[in-house]
């Protein structure tokens, strides 16, 4: 009988209690998530401007450049995860609370664009590593001969 | 009577549809990529950790007093802390891996209790990402104010 209520199709298509529970699990912590990485975001832009503010003092204008652009692309990508997790969190949490099929499908769905990004961030990391390898072995073999 | 107000509650609930389907497959597809690759890097953390983090050690412990701080380390203990790094983000990544592969066998074969586990795995894993980057957070609020 258990048997037959784990796999029925019928029972399968409505999202139990269990289901449920964890799911609003997934928002309360996805929500606490997002909350922490703006704050994280806060912070390293505080920590940027004054390393920034110390380094103007010794007149280095191509660290700043570099610290300023470093910053810009980790705010920009930190922003637009938190953001999709937000969103997802909260969609999630409205779709289980009032029962809403609308905001429940638009929290998954935000929920697998956050795992995009994540997923596009990481093959992007792994190309710049590849080409950083394959710049140090042509330089590196370059230097031998 | 009773069957039709059960009918009537059933379609008032969440339902898995096919947007809902479409959207857990995606997500399941993306986690599990992100979590082979982070498996993936943690081997050659591993590696290349022990390797580089043992020879580093050695040679600077040779160079004498004016890098005790570093040589203060012995090998072991940072070959220690370089594999529980590696367990810690390996168990983390475990969880994501898990969700993605539970959540589409579910899917697949419409299976109730591998979609409650895939949906407990992924909240483990923002359980512990998420007591990460408050512990994260901390450290360099100590860092910024010390």
């Amino acid at each position: 009988m258990e048997n037959t209520n784990e796999n029925s199709i019928f029972n399968f298509n409505n999202v139990d209690e269990e289901a449920k529970s964890n799911l609003s699990g997934i928002a309360q912590w996805t929500n606490i998530n997002a909350i922490v990485g703006f704050v994280s975001a806060g912070l390293s832009l505080i920590t940027t401007v004054v390393g920034l503010g110390r380094l103007g003092s010794f007149g280095s204008s191509s660290n700043a450049v570099g610290a300023i652009l470093g910053l810009i692309i980790t705010l920009a990508i930190s922003l637009l995860l938190n953001i999709t997790l937000i969103a997802a969190a909260q969609n999630i949490k409205k779709g289980i609370e009032q029962t809403d099929q609308g905001h429940f499908a638009l929290g998954l769905n935000k929920l697998a664009t956050y795992f995009k990004i994540l997923g596009i961030i990481t093959i992007v990391v792994i190309a710049l590593l590849l080409l950083v390898i394959l710049a140090a072995g042509l330089l590196g073999g370059r230097g031998t001969y | 009577m009773e069957d039709l107000q059960q009918d009537h509650l059933e379609e008032m609930d969440l339902k898995i549809d096919d947007q809902v389907r479409q959207q857990l497959t995606e997500a399941g597809k993306w986690s599990k990529f992100i979590a082979i690759i982070m498996f993936v890097a943690c081997g050659l953390i591993l590696v290349f950790g022990v390797i580089a983090g043992s020879a580093m050690t050695s040679t600077l412990s040779r160079l004498g007093s004016s890098y005790s701080f570093f040589g203060e380390f012995s090998p072991g203990i940072l070959i220690g802390i370089i594999i529980l790094v590696v367990a810690i983000i390996g168990v983390v990544y475990y969880f994501l891996y898990n969700f993605g592969l539970k959540i589409k066998n579910a899917l697949l074969s419409e299976n109730n209790k591998d979609f409650n586990d895939a949906l407990r795995s992924l909240k483990v894993f923002f359980i512990i990402t998420t007591i990460l980057a408050i512990l994260s957070l901390l450290n360099s609020l100590k860092t910024l104010f010390s």
